[in-house]
């Protein structure tokens, strides 16, 4: 079963064509991550798939076009955790993971005791219970992105779309987090696309890659079809050397 | 099974209006009022003021100990009056506490975004133009008068919305508020333009800028009050969304609301209730600032305490400013908007140096 379908994704953003028709599958309980150099329309592509932007083309979520899906019910398909997303000042970490709920609470409606017992699981399973009344901006890096995750995941939303979610992070938090993610998809049968920079990194974690080059798609399958030397050579303009390693491939830029 | 820690989580409650929060509100709402009606130029037992409150209660006949007088006194000319500043503060905090969350703008108040320059531009054409026709000129102002100030108040928020925007993306909280400031300035020039054409409605017409809140009747009351229902049900009912609001238009689209719907209905009610206020009690600066940064502060920055607590904390703030205003200068009043700047020009000073510093 397709999880996520794009046909022909297209987004113009201030009169520029930045994702040009691209065309993108993904299936139920998969990890797909999309790379490519800055500006190639990663994000863009992401946020449109979210129903985060306007587009043109076809975007089905779970076999339903987004367009047919109420604002409350495409919440509850589909989770988008954004690169940095806003820190409201003075908000704590168990009302922040509760904005989750909000496509489950009616309109002057007010959380239920369900919403609060689906919450304290989520913080629970993310180990970041013990901060439930802690302010956001006094968590760190690695636990503020186990909290913005826990937003996500109380949506209850069976795909969930990550934008960089590991670029703020060092190396130690960044494995952390993607653990975190691979143990979640499993647990809870999640779909999972994101967007990355580190190659490497995200050729060991993902089943599929997608690489993206000025809007479009030039590449896709496992991380061995797409992470090639001459792949990389032609859309990052970078001269690599791409060696077997226990997980995938291993990326190591060289001097040029 | 082994015993297990509780956890952190477990005792922290979700955010919202607290309990011990909504009676101190209530609480600060009755001692202005009886505040308010005890005391003044001629001064009266606040525990008979209670009892004649009371007694405004259908089937209540307690004796307050109070004469005939006294019972006038109270009830034709103090309770309009104190009512009204419950009112019109409670309506200027919410509205300010609403333009805050909307413009996610700390800055955000009802005078400063120009809203109410748009507002007295409405009521000053209102007086000129009624004047100008012939018929008679009476104390009270037309019901017309919020209709007209709502106009104002509109055309003032859209015009300062749009030159804000005008910086482009980055623009900060100042940038709202100098665009603010330009429309108010602009709007002021239109309504000096009025005052000059229609001399013969000077008086009127300053005796208004300055605060009404010294003439305020029964008539007073009942023009705000349908828009302070109103006001008050839309923005309330918006407290959970304006919670969403600020993690940003974008992930609140993605958490499934209609973010720029929520805007322009919370944008129109604020609006519609700070016409409303100024509609008729004139330019009071600054309780939009001073009253929902307080209730942050002391509350937490959730809306959903925000907003009622400035609701109730607003109106006990004005009426007890009021009471200053009325008692403090000896025989001679202080415009009340001269008591609330007093309060609110150092307050802003403090809340532009955190937000910059955020």
């Amino acid at each position: 079963m397709t999880a996520v379908l794009a046909r022909d994704l297209r987004v113009r953003l201030d009169g520029n064509v930045i994702v040009d028709g691209i065309d993108l599958d993904v299936s139920r309980g998969e990890w797909v991550t999309v790379i490519g150099p800055n500006g190639a329309g990663k994000s863009t592509a992401l946020r449109a798939i979210g129903g985060l932007l306007p587009f043109t083309g076809t975007v089905e979520l779970n076999g339903t076009s987004v367009d047919r899906l109420h604002r409350r019910e495409r919440a509850k398909t589909i989770a988008t955790v954004a690169q940095s997303p806003t820190v409201p000042p003075g908000m704590r970490v168990l009302d922040y993971a509760l904005l989750g709920r909000t496509p489950y609470i009616p309109p002057l409606g007010r959380e239920s005791a369900a919403d609060l017992a689906a919450v304290e699981e989520v913080l629970e399973s993310l180990d970041v219970a013990r901060f439930a009344g802690r302010r956001l901006e006094t968590l760190s890096g690695g636990e503020r992105q186990r909290v913005f995750l826990s937003r996500a995941l109380a949506q209850g939303a069976g795909i969930l779309l990550l934008d960089e979610p590991t670029s703020a992070l060092d190396i130690g938090h960044q494995q952390e987090v993607l653990e975190l993610i691979d143990r979640l998809r499993t647990e809870r049968g999640l779909t999972v696309l994101m967007t990355m920079h580190d190659l490497t990194t995200a050729g060991e974690y993902a089943d599929r890659m997608v690489l993206l080059a000025e809007g479009a798609v030039v590449a896709a399958g496992t991380a061995r079809e797409v992470l090639t030397e001459d792949n990389l050579a032609k859309h990052y303009r970078v001269r690599v050397r791409v060696i077997e390693g226990d997980h995938g491939p291993l990326v190591v830029p060289v001097r040029g | 099974m082994t015993a297990t820690v509780r956890p952190a989580g477990a005792t922290t409650r979700p955010a919202g209006l607290r309990a011990g929060w909504l009676a101190g509100g209530v609480a600060a709402v009755l001692v202005a009022l009886v505040a308010g009606l005890a005391f003044g130029s001629v001064a009266l037992p606040p525990g008979g003021v209670a009892v004649e409150l009371l007694n405004l209660v259908p089937g209540v006949h307690l004796h307050s100990g109070l004469t005939a007088r006294e019972v006038a006194i109270l009830t034709e000319l103090r309770l309009p009056r104190v009512v009204l500043g419950l009112l019109v503060g409670g309506l200027l905090a919410l509205a300010g506490a609403a333009y805050q969350g909307v413009f996610r703008n700390p800055l955000a108040d009802p005078h400063l975004l120009g809203v109410a320059a748009g507002a007295g531009l409405g009521v000053t054409a209102v007086i000129s133009l009624r004047a100008a026709a012939p018929g008679d000129a009476t104390a009270n102002l037309p019901v017309g008068v919020p209709v007209a100030a709502f106009a104002g108040a509109l055309l003032a928020v859209a015009l300062t919305w749009l030159l804000g925007a005008a910086g482009g993306r980055d623009r900060s909280p100042a940038t709202l508020i100098l665009a603010g400031v330009a429309v108010s300035s602009f709007l002021a020039a239109g309504q000096t333009y009025l005052m000059q054409q229609h001399v013969e409605t000077l008086r009127e017409v300053y005796s208004w800028l300055l605060g009404r809140l010294a003439t305020a009747g029964w008539h007073d009351v009942l023009i705000v009050l349908p828009y302070a229902v109103i006001t008050a049900v839309i923005v309330l009912a918006q407290r959970r969304e304006l919670d969403v609001l600020t993690v940003g238009d974008e992930e609140a689209t993605g958490l499934g609301l209609h973010p720029q719907r929520s805007r322009y209905l919370l944008i129109v009610a604020a609006s519609l209730g700070t016409a409303a206020a100024v509609s008729v009690s004139g330019l009071i600066g600054f309780v939009g600032i001073i009253v929902p940064h307080t209730m942050r502060l002391l509350a937490g920055p959730s809306y959903r305490s925000i907003l009622p607590l400035s609701v109730l904390f607003g109106g006990a703030f004005l009426a007890l400013a009021d009471l200053l205003a009325r008692t403090a200068g000896g025989q001679a009043e202080i415009p009340i908007g001269v008591v609330t700047a007093f309060f609110g020009a150092p307050f802003f000073i403090v809340v532009l140096r955190r937000s910059r510093g955020a």
